[in-house]
């Protein structure tokens, strides 16, 4: 991802991860995810905007999301059957990030 | 170049007329591109469209050859679509030599705009070669900081995006680099406004 954005604040520590992780364990619909991946391009700025404008995440979760993409290379960003993750990969694609789909939700 | 502002209606920034054009034609290339790739289930072979249309899974070919089957030819038109009408957006003013225009990019225009934007630098960062955060990072210290952005009518030779393929030499090299930060500097400050008109929350 690409850093042109003025510092990136600190504080998304552990709790907030923890608290923000945006998994719901244990529902039956949940056998997909979306996965979103690092790339070089794209800004960090319009991936928090991505997250929160699609996905309606409020700033801090999509920072969260954010910051592990950059920093872990890959985030999962939303759960569900199969037509809603296909429906969630084809608007990141559409938004021109590297989105891909898989079962589970790690 | 002035870098986009709030605005009443939106958000605006500043082009002049070469710098108008150079950014619509290669805009342009880009949809053209997207338009000549024929949908199927492989996958792209250009690395730049399939960078656009990517894989929807890692390890499941059946799934990616789905997804591709189900979205592809939507994905595709509807960034056609966005990239035309950003073209037509940069094209619909042509300030006198010299001087600059206002370029508004309405509210409800934002998102399009900026996908385009996106789309724009994923396909120069693939010409390019920009593969790693490292590779971008260094492309910024040659050519310039995000605060100051390159001309991209800079007076090098601009022979044609297609040089920019392959076996390009240093001006072509040099033309699309600046037009990739110039398009990030651009979408940056876009994508802020944009960030500042969400809900809060």
């Amino acid at each position: 991802m690409s850093e042109t954005t003025t510092g990136v604040p600190g504080g998304a520590g552990t709790d907030v991860l923890e608290r923000t992780r945006p998994e719901r364990a244990g529902s039956v619909g949940d056998a997909w995810s979306t996965v979103v991946w690092n790339d070089p391009v794209n800004l960090m700025s319009y991936v928090s905007y991505v997250f929160r404008s699609y996905f309606g995440y409020d700033e801090a979760r999509a920072r969260t999301l954010m910051l592990r993409v950059h920093e872990e290379g890959r985030a999962v960003v939303s759960h569900g059957g199969r037509e809603k993750i296909e429906v969630d990969v084809r608007a990141m694609h559409g938004f021109g990030l590297w989105a891909t789909m898989q079962r589970g939700s790690a | 170049m002035r870098a986009f502002r709030p605005h009443a209606l939106g958000y605006v920034a500043e082009l002049d007329a070469t710098e108008r054009i150079v950014l619509a034609q290669v805009v342009g290339d880009v949809a053209q591109m997207l338009q000549d790739a024929a949908p199927g289930t492989g996958g792209p072979d250009d690395p730049a469209v399939a960078r656009l249309l990517p894989d929807a899974s890692r390890d499941d070919a059946e799934v990616s050859a789905e997804f591709r089957r189900l979205t592809q030819t939507e994905v595709a038109a509807g960034k056609v679509d966005g990239l035309l009408r950003f073209a037509r957006l940069l094209l619909d003013d042509e300030p006198e030599p010299g001087t600059r225009s206002p370029l508004l990019v309405r509210r409800e225009d934002g998102r399009v705009v900026a996908a385009a934007l996106t789309d724009l630098r994923l396909v120069l960062a693939s010409r390019l070669g920009l593969e790693t955060d490292a590779a971008v990072e260094a492309l910024h210290e040659e050519l310039g900081s995000e605060d100051d952005p390159v001309d991209p009518a800079d007076p090098v030779e601009t022979d044609g995006p297609e040089d920019a393929a392959g076996a390009a030499g240093p001006g072509p090299r040099r033309f699309f680099a600046s037009v990739f930060l110039t398009a990030g500097w651009l979408q940056e400050s876009l994508v802020e406004g944009m960030l500042a008109d969400l809900p809060r929350g």
